[in-house]
């Protein structure tokens, strides 16, 4: 028999048990995440692949700030200084090579006041191989730019290289939030035949998808989350960068990277 | 001991049996107190045990039921009844040793005993008493307060009342269950089924008593919140089991706590790991087991409520979802009785 004691004690054990294991973290479908929570650029520069320049610098800079956080203390300061000179000046984080033909790539923007855009200002760009071990055969191929209403207002522009042409977006003019974090995620799958697809969300709203078509000529895959901008105004801009991931399944405004 | 004071207390009804039939059958001897009758020895009838008692018993004999019985009822009356019973037909009687328990088809009506010693001597007396109680049921019984005037016989011939029979035992001291089991989860998340085989002791003769039980179910796939899991699940429960007792069946409903070790792994994530809690919940069953047998059939039914089920939890998409909230099953094997 059991004693009196153990029988409150027992199950006191299976409560406290219980409520503590009330949740089984059973893993993650994140394959890289940048949250700059280091203070510097590791997470990027880090890995296979991975970079953090501005260039020319000066007049452009990258840095880890605490100014601004999207989640935790630090983010990523993109700063360019873009006049109308016909300069395309550039401060970016990229990943090239080393990522899966097919994945979802998240990163939050901050945008701390309105910039009137001349030319283009490219935040999220994804390039390509036409050989996958040979990096002098890189280019050009999705940028989604930020652009500048007659209201005033900030949306984007989905730019192909391949055409040389903006693509339409399903979603006319989405605005894009000044002085607020905003979500820009991406399902990119890298194919030379009709199983490509590409499609943007902007805080979690579907604004273009294209589907059935070749999006690449090779499975290689490089992703930017970037500031980069020719004839802005005021000709200097900061764009802050946080909580940047690449995963297996949906991000979305909700998606957590870190327990 | 048992045994022995019953058949003391028998003997009051055999020498009851031979004065009636002496009262009836020969009134003669009964009218006579001062020449007391004295019955020590069975008369010959016109039947003979043979054609009366049949049947593949080797304990007891058909011949050893019918040496008992020509004791206990007197011949004329023996004869008259095995006349009008039988009506021709032969055998009257049918024994069947079954092992521990035996047996006795007399005159359309069934009985079975059991007797773990084997004793065929008291088998074939609880027999045979049967047998006269099967061929004549009114008078035995209506005679033995009756009975003033009969001297007490100097040797009555010893025969035990009747051991409860197999039907009339009294429930068994614990019950051990082992059956088969399908289960399936219900919850906003996440709905499961699962397969396995449930063991549950019971104790207890009285209605109410305590009760436990284990179960162990095979691992399952299934998808929760978009995350595809292999979940293996152990539940354990203790409570009390409040019994309807019947003829052939008796019902049964538990009452109790339950804890369930849970596990739970992830199958297409990118990272996967496995993850165990504990679920605790309150668990309600129905039941029904044949009553007749040292080993029964039974089914049941089972529900049980998680009130606060464990999140399942997994990045980017965080908490996807929650192990079920209520639990059904249903069970059907076999119920080992221990006396």
């Amino acid at each position: 028999m059991m004693p009196a004691r153990a029988v409150p004690a027992t199950v006191l054990l299976l409560a406290a048990l219980a409520a503590g294991c009330s949740q089984l973290d059973v893993g993650s479908d994140l394959l890289w995440t940048a949250r700059f929570e280091t203070g510097d650029f590791t997470e990027w520069t880090g890995v296979a692949g991975g970079d953090a320049q501005a260039f020319p610098m000066p007049p452009n800079t990258i840095a880890v700030a605490n100014g601004q956080a999207h989640t935790g203390r630090y983010a990523a300061a993109l700063t360019i200084t873009a006049g109308s000179d016909g300069t395309q000046e550039n401060a970016v984080l990229s990943r090239a090579g080393g990522l899966p033909p097919s994945a979802y790539y998240s990163a939050w923007y901050y945008l701390p006041y309105s910039v009137s855009v001349g030319t283009f200002w490219v935040i999220f760009k994804f390039r390509m191989r036409t050989d996958a071990n040979d990096p002098s055969t890189a280019g050009e191929l999705y940028d989604m730019d930020l652009a500048t209403l007659p209201s005033g207002e900030m949306t984007l522009e989905l730019y192909d290289h391949q055409t040389a042409a903006d693509l339409p977006l399903d979603v006319s003019n989405p605005i894009v939030p000044v002085e607020e974090w905003f979500q820009l995620e991406a399902f990119y799958r890298a194919a030379s035949d009709d199983t490509g697809h590409l499609t943007y969300w902007l805080n979690g709203r579907q604004v273009v998808d294209i589907a059935g078509a070749p999006t690449s000529p090779t499975s290689w895959v490089e992703w930017d989350a970037c500031s980069v901008g020719e004839d802005l105004t005021p000709q200097m801009a900061t764009l802050y960068v946080d909580d940047c991931a690449v995963s297996r399944s949906r991000v979305g405004p909700a998606g957590r990277l870190t327990e | 001991m048992v045994r022995e004071a019953l058949l003391r207390g028998a003997g009051l009804a055999a020498a009851a049996l031979l004065g009636f039939g002496a009262a009836t059958e020969s009134p003669a001897h009964a009218a006579s107190p001062d020449q007391p009758t004295v019955q020590t020895a069975p008369a010959s009838t016109a039947y003979d045990g043979s054609s009366v008692i049949d049947g593949p018993s080797s304990c007891p004999r058909p011949e050893a039921v019918w040496r008992e019985l020509v004791t206990l009822v007197p011949p004329e009356r023996l004869e008259a009844r095995l006349r009008a019973v039988t009506r021709g037909k032969t055998p009257l009687v049918e024994i069947v040793d079954l092992g521990v328990p035996y047996r006795i088809l007399a005159a359309g009506q069934l009985r079975e005993y059991r007797d773990e010693s084997r004793d065929c001597a008291y088998r074939a007396r609880i027999a045979a008493v049967f047998v006269a109680l099967a061929i004549d049921p009114a008078e035995l019984p209506a005679q033995l307060p009756t009975q003033p005037a009969m001297p007490p016989p100097s040797a009555p011939p010893v025969v035990p009342a009747l051991p409860p029979p197999v039907d009339d035992m009294p429930p068994p001291r614990a019950r051990l269950d082992l059956g088969a089991t399908a289960v399936g989860g219900l919850g906003p998340e996440d709905r499961v089924g699962q397969v396995g085989a449930e063991l549950r002791w019971s104790a207890g003769r009285r209605r109410l008593g305590p009760e436990v039980g284990v179960t162990a179910l095979l691992p399952v796939d299934n998808t929760v919140g978009g995350v595809r899991l292999r979940q293996w699940r152990l539940p354990i429960d203790a409570g009390l089991r409040a019994r309807i007792a019947g003829p052939r069946f008796e019902r049964y409903g538990e009452l109790g706590v339950s804890a369930a070790l849970l596990s739970e792994r992830a199958l297409d994530l990118a990272t996967s790991r496995s993850q165990t809690g504990i679920e605790l919940g309150l668990r309600l069953a129905v039941g029904v087991h044949a009553s007749r047998g040292r080993l029964a059939p039974f089914a049941a039914l089972s529900g049980e409520l998680v009130p606060a089920p464990p999140a399942i939890f997994a990045l980017p998409a965080g908490t996807v979802g929650h192990t079920p909230l209520f639990w059904i099953g249903a069970t059907a094997g076999a119920s080992l009785s221990f006396l």
